[in-house]
């Protein structure tokens, strides 16, 4: 960059023939260096909050669409229970037993293997929910990082305003040397 | 007058650089210097990109004065960032403030979700309900009609016995008050009564009999009842299930329709953050950008002030000599 030049051009303090321009520009290079390397934490850390803002959402709705197949699983399986369950009962009413148990057993084995499936589900859903609970944790790190280089920002930039007031301190102390020696002179 | 363009020039450069390092973390769009990287661009380079950037820095050229290049150089940097950097967060708080009532009414659709959802669990629960006390009432029937009526018939089986042998017991007392004798008596009374016995028995045995056939009967009204009530209770049952199931299924679809308007919610209040933190970020541009000027206005009046003070001295010493 450009500023870069100030400090490390050696032309430019031939051309001002100020030893304090000097001196202020490569500690002003070095500070906002720092300063530099803060913002770059403080953009990474909110680069990695999105992207985990990004994943949470993410594994929210996945979880919602598997219980939404969980749901319609259950729902499936308690309607054929009661479908067997009726054909059950019209078999009993009409004293056959035989058919009856069939139609109880099928009823039975419909809701035990709905509800099996319901669980692995559930589970899976459970699952994508800590996962976006994990990632809403990582949300809130990042953010603590993303404040945490804010605050060395803040930090670097008042400690340079500080270095500035004392640097334009000692150009007038300077000023005020040189002005008392060419009034000697000029006495 | 070279020597004196180039220190304008190169004291411009500098100005441009201390009013661009602070704010250049956003880098917003500007009109912005094309001075290359490396040593130090030719003053008439920079000249030319100066002179490109507005009437400003033509007017500040032709006045010959370097302050007033610096001044216009400080001005328009100070002023095309802020610019851009108010923009931006302008921009930032109009998308944060939409995101905002997006939030808000995507959280409004899924509380209204999540109202008809609870009704629909209602319904889920009285199906259930339904569907539980009929399974109850059909094993009910079917154990207590059966059982119960096996009881009764071997209850009356017991009393005809009882019954039998009540009235075989009731003639050996009337013989036993006749006035013959005692042994006659005895061993006539003890005849008829083993007789009465033996026809209490079998009358005993036909009323038993006829029990059993009666309870027989009555089992199998009870069976068919019991059939019947479970039948009945089954179907129920069944169509409690299938009201169940149904109920389930819409409450599964506003469910999710819930979840989905919450998860939009956390989007919007995730795009909120972002537009919050460019607000930031262009509000500490803007502050920069200030302080930078402020520095460079107040390194220039220091300048200024250094040469009235050697101008004055200067012009001193020449009226002493």
């Amino acid at each position: 960059m450009t500023t870069t030049r100030i400090a490390s051009n050696p032309s430019v303090p031939a051309v001002f023939g100020d030893p304090i321009m000097d001196a202020q520009a490569a500690m002003l290079d070095g500070e906002y260096a720092q300063q530099d390397s803060a913002a770059v934490a403080r953009r990474a850390a909110r680069e990695q909050r999105d992207a985990a803002q990004q994943e949470q959402v993410r594994r929210i709705r996945e979880s919602a669409v598997a219980r939404l197949a969980s749901g319609i699983v259950g729902s499936a399986g308690q309607m054929t229970q009661g479908a067997c369950g009726m054909v059950q009962g019209g078999h009993q009413l009409a004293r056959n037993e035989g058919a009856a148990t069939q139609w109880g057993a099928a009823s039975s084995i419909a809701r035990g293997a709905a509800d099996c499936a319901v669980a692995g589900i559930n589970y899976h859903a459970s699952m994508l929910d800590a996962s976006a609970q994990e990632s809403a944790h990582t949300v809130q790190r990042a953010n603590d990082a993303a404040e945490d280089a804010r605050a060395a920002e803040d930090r670097g930039r008042q400690r340079t305003e500080r270095s500035l007031q004392k640097i334009d301190e000692a150009r007038q102390a300077h000023a005020q040397l040189v002005s008392l020696i060419l009034g000697n002179i000029r006495a | 007058m070279t020597q004196n363009i180039q220190r304008t020039a190169s004291a411009a450069h500098v100005a441009l650089n201390l009013a661009v390092r602070p704010a250049r973390e956003a880098e917003p769009p500007m009109p912005t210097l094309s001075l290359p990287d490396g040593p130090a661009a030719p003053p008439l380079r920079v000249l030319a990109e100066l002179s490109s950037l507005g009437r400003e820095f033509s007017e500040a050229f032709e006045s010959g004065d370097p302050m007033l290049v610096l001044q216009a150089a400080a001005s328009r940097i100070r002023t095309a960032r802020s610019q851009t950097a108010q923009a931006t967060a302008q921009g930032a708080s109009a998308t944060a403030r939409q995101e905002l009532h997006e939030q808000l009414a995507a959280l409004e659709r899924a509380i209204e979700s999540s109202k008809t959802a609870g009704i629909f669990d209602v319904f889920v629960k009285i199906g259930q309900a339904i569907a539980t006390v009929a399974g109850i009432v059909a094993s009910v029937a079917g154990a207590a009609f059966s059982g119960g009526l096996s009881v009764v018939g071997g209850i009356a089986c017991a009393a005809a016995l009882v019954a039998g042998a009540g009235s075989g017991l009731m003639q050996i007392m009337e013989v036993a008050g006749a006035n013959i004798d005692p042994g006659i008596s005895l061993a006539i009374t003890a005849a008829l009564a083993a007789i009465s016995l033996g026809a209490g028995v079998a009358q005993a045995g036909s009323v038993a009999a006829r029990g059993a056939q009666a309870a027989v009967g009555a089992a199998r009204a009870a069976q068919s009842a019991a059939a019947i009530g479970r039948g009945a209770a089954s179907i129920t049952a069944g169509a409690a299930s299938v009201l169940q199931g149904a109920a389930t299924g819409i409450a599964t679809g506003f469910h999710f329709d819930e979840a989905n308007h919450r998860a939009n919610a956390t989007e919007h209040s995730n795009r909120r953050e972002s537009a919050l933190d460019r607000q930031t970020e262009a509000t500490d541009l803007m502050r920069n950008v200030l302080q930078a000027y402020q520095r460079i206005t107040s390194r220039i009046s220091a300048t200024l002030s250094a040469q009235n003070q050697t101008t004055a001295l200067v012009v001193a010493n020449l009226a002493r000599a």
